[in-house]
């Protein structure tokens, strides 16, 4: 039995939004990181979704209705060069004297972290106004 | 929902008052046909226990959809529901999750199915009682 209809993919795009603050917040707290576990400067990592179907339940005829739900793909890294700076006293620089910074730019993953949050914000509301519905039909037993 | 007028009960009471025709001997002959016909209903209610209303000639309906199944099946998926809730919170405040909504949404949904079956309580204690308030 499934009170709020419909909700399945609305909790998969909670989850993959989520998970897309996660990776932008993990992408601005390394915004200067010069080495990382493999030596290597750290590389700015993005989401990727696609489509997942879930079944949401049963039509009138019986047969199972499908809906598309959110599904996080991957994690992939950003393989852009980053900017390059020149600081021969850093324990990182190499033998010209340059340090390679992250490729993370903040102002972009302030604009991501906002889109993300509104995304999931949006999704929420989803959810509110499902259960409203809900309640305003078992409200209507009452006088 | 149960419409007395319109359920099987009330119609089978009307038909049987008419061919039975009005009148004088007609008040014992209705009281024993509304016996008969409200130990059916009651059974239907009752599952499978006998009523104390039970004549002689009283049947027993097999309760598949009748109240007392669909109360049934409801209580058993409000259930559920609580413990998919309670399952939820758990992993969540021990740490194998970070997803809130989750168990936000499993809280919903089974706070939901239970106001559903408060419902589903009052209109039968509702029809119940309009039941009761007809005159023999």
């Amino acid at each position: 039995m499934n009170i709020m209809p419909g909700l399945d993919p609305t909790a998969s795009a909670l989850n993959a939004e989520k998970m897309r603050l996660d990776i932008i917040g993990q992408n601005i707290a390394n915004a200067h990181t010069t080495r990382g576990p493999d030596g290597q400067p750290y590389k700015r990592q993005s989401v990727s979704f696609e489509a997942e179907l879930m079944a949401l339940g049963k039509r009138a005829d019986g047969s199972v209705a499908y809906g598309q739900g959110v599904s996080v793909r991957s994690i992939d890294q950003d393989p852009t060069p980053g900017p390059l700076v020149f600081n021969p006293g850093h324990p990182d620089a190499d033998e010209k004297g340059m340090v390679q910074l992250p490729n993370v730019n903040l102002t972009h993953e302030m604009v991501d972290l906002i889109t993300a949050s509104r995304a999931y914000e949006a999704n929420l509301q989803v959810v509110r106004t499902a259960k409203q519905m809900a309640q305003n039909a078992l409200r209507m037993g009452q006088k | 929902m149960i419409d007395p007028l319109s359920s099987g009960m009330g119609q089978q009471m009307m038909s049987q008052i008419t061919k039975g025709g009005m009148g004088p001997g007609m008040g014992n002959i209705g009281k024993d046909m509304f016996r008969d016909i409200a130990d059916k209903e009651v059974n239907k209610l009752n599952k499978a226990e006998p009523s104390a209303f039970s004549g002689p000639n009283h049947v027993r309906v097999d309760s598949k959809d009748g109240f007392g199944s669909m109360i049934g099946d409801l209580i058993k998926d409000v259930n559920e529901k609580g413990k998919i809730a309670r399952a939820e919170t758990n992993k969540l405040l021990l740490g194998e999750t970070d997803n809130i909504h989750q168990s936000m949404i499993a809280m919903q949904e089974s706070g939901l199915a239970f106001t559903l079956l408060v419902e589903v309580r009052n209109k039968l204690v509702q029809s119940y009682q309009e039941l009761m308030k007809m005159p023999v």
